[in-house]
């Protein structure tokens, strides 16, 4: 939980999905009302504060839940909807990838 | 019209039976209390399940 | 409820199994029911219900969804079965008596969402963790006891692929209990909830393996260049490997229903009920069946394809091309399915998410070319063509390029006007690249062609038996005709039948009609024609054949040869250039199919959208032929 409060600290950078660049990664940042579309792209996968990677940078975009799932999650997005993913970059130092696995 | 031709009889009776099955199809479904299907307006369908009791969480 | 006094033969205990998409629970599921599983409706709702009685209970395979808190019919669906208001057609609803609930183990976390709102139904409750012998190749191990612990009831690991701890499972759902933790049921706290027991229960490699080769893929597939050529090939492939396999069994078919409606034929005394026999329900039922190899290997090959995963980097290729005309790129299944019958495809258009999107599919759907146009498709482009295959061929194609043209300028309309709103933009899992299931493919390939024959076959039948009737009834009383000394047999026959055909119901009819097609070109007999493909397309070339040959082998080349040849009642040709392209436009634009009308009304909800997508499909037959015609006409 420690590791969540040190990023939200860095919050002031939360650019949009389509901002990344390839291989880039991430965590995802969710505010504002829950409608029914951060309702399903929750369900899917991309909570506040999942970590993913970018894979595919356009029409679509693909972005693959990094750790925590053996890197075998990968989510297509059309641009419209990846346009309106917050994505908050983690600085590289703490290593990040697995965060939430002990072991 | 083979009046008198009993299989003419049977044909007619093959063929009135399937002209009434075709058209039960295309009128209004009447008594059927049919659920909602899926409406233009997206309506959900269904009533929504009751909140389960909020216990504290596992550990 | 149901009655608990009655004294069920068949077990009435309910078992849901509930999970995400893509994690093997069809898979699964197929292994513990094997062949007992059974295809029908949620009553009410357009969702297949795959069921199936084994082990002492009703096993119920809910759609996968992600979450049972959305508003899709998925989820709407799963949480009405698990209230025990739903259940497939034929069975009992009643709250379930255990859920299974299938997660995935190589993606642990996001499944534990819809672990929390299982649990919080409080039902008697087992875990699957589904695809361990995937998880074990990626280096993720999981503490199955721990997990049992955190949730409070029974996880078993199992594989539905190798059948790995598929007895243990049954045998912890025969002893499942309501789990004894509770789970929260607020997003933010489930989720939290959901990480906690991950990182108690999970470990995983630090570096996932062969990620790049499917980052490579994606990108290869998903090209705006690459992917649409790729795309090309892979469809092109797939319609040559349909037509040529399955002209074979097709042929076949075709041999075995002659030689059935002959036997038939001998074995009755001739007379109304052997005719109704033949010529109406065989010939009838014959029609419907020679699709289903085409229909089977479409199915079929779309399901392998699935199962490689990359139909679902193509549907966003197709998006980018259905959108700007109002359908998304889940609609490529169903047009795509559409080319072999529009009956699967229109019931295929059940997985498009946003309903406006898909009853935009479910009306256009009819504009591919299906494969009962082939026939048709076939005489007008050798007529048309007679010394150049390779112009038949460009026709040919330029056929299926018309419909799907017609199909997206339809929808494009469509959706500004009565359908008005912005086409739902995708977000889709897109699973890993893998051996597709060649078993799963084939139960669902039959479960189509059942539905199929089911639906399509008992409508074509009995429009079959209606039409036999109006072409045979009422029969001319006997006279005699005085021919003048030059005319020949043949001639003479061809006179007989003429007025044989016009005394009839059908004939009259035609008499009737025909002036409405007047300006299109089309005589008495192409009026007839038309008329009887009603009940099936690809009835036009017997039909025709029957009037003007008196026999009805369509495969005949002297028949078809004399079909193009034929002769109005004034003497002129019936299939002249104007006509013949004036009757392929046609045919390539109208809804000349009552079964796929009904299959429309059923599932697009109503019969005003069957009657919509008839009034729209024949007015935009009938002005493309009349241009067809006139133009024609004028050039030559």
């Amino acid at each position: 939980m420690i590791d969540h409060a040190q990023s939200n600290a860095h919050t002031s950078g939360s650019i949009p999905l389509t901002q990344l660049t390839r291989g880039q990664s991430g965590r995802v940042q969710i505010d504002g009302a829950a409608t029914d579309e951060i309702k399903m792209l929750r369900a899917m996968g991309l909570r506040p504060n999942a970590s993913i990677t970018m894979c595919r940078l356009g029409e679509p975009c693909i972005i693959s839940l990094s750790g925590a799932c053996g890197g075998g999650c990968r989510i297509g997005l059309a641009k419209e909807i990846a346009g309106r993913v917050m994505i908050n970059i983690e600085r590289q130092s703490e290593t990040q990838p697995d965060g939430q696995s002990n072991g | 019209m083979p009046v008198h031709d009993w299989q003419f009889w049977v044909v007619t009776l093959a063929g009135l039976i399937a002209a009434l099955w075709l058209i039960r199809l295309v009128l209004p479904k009447k008594s059927r209390g049919t659920k909602a299907s899926l409406t233009v307006g997206g309506k959900p369908v269904g009533k929504q399940s009751s909140k389960p009791k909020n216990d504290s969480g596992c550990g | 409820m149901s009655s608990v006094d009655s004294v069920p033969e068949i077990s009435s205990r309910i078992i849901a199994l509930l999970g995400n998409p893509n994690v093997g629970k069809t898979t699964l599921f197929n292994r513990i029911a094997g062949i007992r599983a059974k295809t029908s409706n949620f009553p009410g709702t357009t969702q297949d219900a795959r069921h199936a009685q084994c082990c002492g209970a009703m096993l119920i395979d809910l759609p996968g969804i992600y979450s049972l808190d959305l508003e899709v019919s998925e989820s709407v669906v799963c949480r009405q079965v698990l209230d025990g208001d739903l259940a497939p057609a034929g069975v009992d609803a009643h709250v379930p008596n255990a859920i299974l609930v299938v997660i995935d183990a190589t993606n642990l976390m996001r499944n534990m969402t819809i672990v929390a709102e299982a649990i919080a139904k409080r039902l008697p409750m087992v875990v699957a963790v589904n695809m361990m012998d995937l998880a074990k190749r990626q280096g993720i191990h999981i503490d199955l006891e721990r997990f049992g612990e955190c949730i409070g009831c029974t996880v078993v690991g199992c594989s539905g692929k190798t059948g790995e701890g598929v007895d243990e499972l049954m045998q912890a759902l025969d002893s499942a209990t309501i789990p004894d933790r509770s789970a929260p049921t607020e997003l933010d706290a489930i989720e939290a909830w959901g990480d906690d027991i991950y990182s108690l229960v999970a470990a995983a490699r630090e570096t996932p393996v062969n990620d790049r080769l499917t980052d490579r893929l994606d990108r290869t597939f998903t090209h705006p260049l690459l992917g649409v050529v790729t795309f090309a090939v892979v469809m092109t492939g797939l319609f040559w490997v349909i037509f040529k396999l399955a002209a074979i069994p097709m042929d076949l078919i075709d041999a075995w229903f002659g030689t059935l409606g002959g036997w038939v034929a001998g074995l009755l005394p001739e007379g109304p009920i052997s005719g109704l026999l033949v010529d109406g329900i065989i010939a009838g039922i014959g029609g419907t069946v020679i699709f289903l190899p085409q229909i089977v290997l479409l199915f079929f090959l779309l399901a392998l394809l699935e199962g490689t995963g990359y139909l679902a980097r193509a549907s966003f290729v197709i998006d980018r091309v259905l959108r700007p005309f109002g359908m998304s790129g889940h609609a490529f299944v169903p047009l795509l399915s559409s080319h072999a019958c529009a009956i699967p495809g229109i019931m295929a258009a059940r997985s498009v998410p946003d309903p406006k999107d898909r009853l935009a599919t479910i009306l256009v759907a009819p504009f591919m070319s299906c494969s009962a146009r082939i026939p048709v498709y076939v005489l007008l482009t050798v007529i048309l063509f007679p010394d150049s295959p390779g112009m038949q061929a460009v026709a040919f194609t330029s056929c299926y390029v018309i419909g799907v043209l017609a199909g997206l300028f339809s929808s494009l309309i469509v959706r500004r006007t009565i359908l008005r709103g912005p086409s739902r933009p995708m977000a889709m899992e897109l699973p890993s690249y893998r051996f597709p299931d060649l078993k799963a493919a084939g139960m669902l390939t039959y479960d189509r062609a059942m539905m199929f024959l089911r639906k399509a076959g008992t409508l074509i039948v009995a429009i079959s038996i209606v039409l036999w009737w109006l072409g045979a009834y009422p029969q001319r009383p006997q006279q005699h005709i005085l021919f003048s000394e030059d005319t020949t047999i043949e001639q003479q026959q061809r006179i007989y039948r003429e007025f044989d055909t016009r005394y009839t119901f059908l004939g009259r009819i035609g008499d009737t009609v025909q002036p409405v097609f007047e300006p299109l070109g089309y005589d008495r007999q192409l009026t007839i024609g038309v008329l009887a493909s009603f009940a099936a397309r690809e009835v036009f070339v017997s039909t025709m054949a029957v009037q003007v040959v008196g026999s009805d082998d369509a495969e005949d080349d002297s028949v078809l040869a004399s079909i193009a040849n034929a002769t109005r009642d004034d003497g002129t040709q019936v299939f002249t250039r104007a006509t013949s392209w004036s009757l392929l436009v046609y045919y390539i634009l109208a809804m000349l199919c009552l079964p796929t009308l009904v299959v429309t009304a059923k599932e697009a909800g109503g019969w005003r959208w069957a009657w919509l997508q008839l009034g729209w499909m024949t007015l935009l037959a009938y002005s493309g032929a009349l241009i067809a015609y006139q133009a024609v006409s004028l050039l030559s």
